[in-house]
């Protein structure tokens, strides 16, 4: 429906007076009145300073409102919005753990780190949410080695505790197969540690003669073992192939992990396992995560 | 040539991030104007019109196309925007004027480029402090309902759908929207 008939029916639409324009000044001023009602309030305007002169105010009104608003939209950033939200519309992360007796890989990631304490502590709180307890900001807030604590913590629980976590056929080593039970526990509880996320990874044998590259590769529930040297890769068997004919789990060494647009990659370790995480997320997700318990 | 929303939608529901990328593009602006005008931070609108597509992507199966595609999309980003809006009356802080500035530009806006009449530009931004102001003392809803119409031109039949109420509360919002902003600008100027 375009226009509204007012109060002033076709009857008197030829004739108004101000009090019946007042009545209509909403609808003139919109544009919704039907056309004969509009004629007459445009010609008792014509002929009445008064309301003309309360049009003219109502237009300079509306016109700083507008200039108002654009010039503050205008400082909008919206640039590398779409990245944003199509990295939240997949699941992002991808993590994995594994005990290490020796050193961390190489990872070539210059913002590694930069997000270990958010994203543990994010992790932490995520897989406590899940099993019912409650995320006490204070708690949270005493610093990365509680973050971390929290995590392993967590783990824990998931590994020995949590009702309903199944090992996994996996002969690697346990504490793997467990994270395989909880990449698919978690891919039915909103965890985190599932689903996929889009980055960019280049990976190579041991000995480093074989380099492939995978561009932009949607990588589901993907899971990075560090057995120091080599590392141990495990991902699902068709991101594997991708690779080059790599099985789950054969040992390979993770040289650079990178991160796609929209996404992130952070690393860190376990302070009692000497495990090492390596965290993909979208920043997005991350950021609201963040919110979500008051940092 | 462009393609109409209604097919743009249906790619989208069948998980084409083309087609999910161009209706973002295209509603983007707009949607903008609105969360700002509601928000008055430039930051926080950003957050809600990337909330908003997110949602509407997630939720792009739910669309029975009942109503037009844009109309659905402006009533999440207007329920986010206001959501947000409670949220902040509710944990008030200390809260200094982000809007407009009085020492600092915004940033990327092109009615301050160089060559710009200096008195003009001060007198603009001094007047779109007054308008926000005068816009703070409206409710969220009177203020969606005056930035739906003000600013990106809804028809009443058209904001009722996007705020999901009569069009005679939409009138009766828009009138007292109206009285009050005009009645606190004439206070400030």
């Amino acid at each position: 429906m375009k226009a509204v008939m007012s109060e002033c029916d076709k009857a008197s639409a030829n004739v108004m007076n101000c009090a019946e324009f007042k009545k209509n000044f909403d609808l003139y001023v919109d544009d919704e009145l039907v056309v004969t009602v509009r004629d007459a309030a445009a010609m008792h305007i014509a002929s009445c300073p008064a309301c003309e002169e309360a049009v003219t105010r109502f237009q300079q009104n509306r016109c700083m409102l507008t200039t108002a608003v654009a010039e503050l939209a205008a400082a909008v950033d919206v640039s590398g919005m779409w990245e944003r939200v199509e990295a939240a519309l997949g699941t992002p992360v991808a993590v994995a753990v594994e005990p290490v007796p020796s050193r961390p890989p190489a990872f070539a990631n210059p913002a590694a780190g930069d997000m270990a304490d958010a994203a543990s502590s994010s992790l932490g709180r995520r897989l406590a949410a899940a099993f019912g307890l409650r995320p006490l900001g204070y708690v949270w807030r005493l610093g990365t080695a509680a973050s971390l604590s929290a995590v392993a913590a967590a783990m824990l629980f998931l590994l020995f505790a949590a009702p309903g976590v199944e090992v996994a056929d996996n002969s690697a080593s346990r504490l793997q197969g467990s994270w395989g039970a909880l990449s698919r526990l978690a891919a039915n509880s909103d965890l985190p540690v599932s689903g996929s996320s889009r980055f960019s990874s280049r990976f190579s044998h041991g000995t480093g003669s074989h380099v492939k590259r995978v561009a932009s590769r949607r990588v589901k529930a993907g899971g990075f073992s560090d057995f120091g040297v080599p590392v141990s890769l495990s991902l699902p068997s068709k991101f594997s192939t991708a690779l080059g004919a790599q099985a789950v789990s054969q040992a390979v060494r993770v040289d650079a992990i990178e991160a796609g647009p929209g996404s992130s990659v952070s690393t860190w370790e376990l302070p009692r396992s000497g495990g090492r995480v390596i965290w993909v997320s979208s920043t997005a997700r991350t950021a609201a995560s963040a919110e979500a318990f008051g940092r | 040539m462009e393609s109409d929303d209604g097919e743009l939608v249906g790619r989208a529901k069948n998980g084409d991030r083309q087609a999910m990328q161009q209706l973002m593009e295209r509603y983007q602006g707009r949607l903008t104007g609105v969360a700002v005008g509601m928000l008055k931070n430039p930051d926080d609108a950003s957050e809600v019109v990337q909330e908003t597509f997110i949602r509407v992507f997630r939720n792009l199966a739910g669309f029975k196309g009942d109503s037009s595609f844009y109309t659905w999309v402006y009533r999440i980003a207007v329920n986010l925007a206001i959501d947000f809006k409670r949220r902040q009356a509710k944990r008030p802080l200390v809260e200094f004027d982000e809007s407009l500035p009085p020492s600092e530009e915004p940033i990327g806006s092109g009615a301050h480029d160089l060559g710009e009449d200096p008195f003009k530009r001060v007198r603009n931004r001094e007047l779109g402090r007054k308008i926000f102001q005068a816009m703070d003392d409206l409710t969220p809803d009177h203020r969606a309902v005056i930035l739906l119409r003000e600013i990106d031109g809804l028809s009443y039949e058209e904001i009722s759908k996007v705020l999901d109420c009569s069009m005679g509360t939409v009138m009766s919002r828009l009138h007292y929207a109206r009285k009050k902003l005009q009645t606190r600008l004439t206070e400030l100027l």
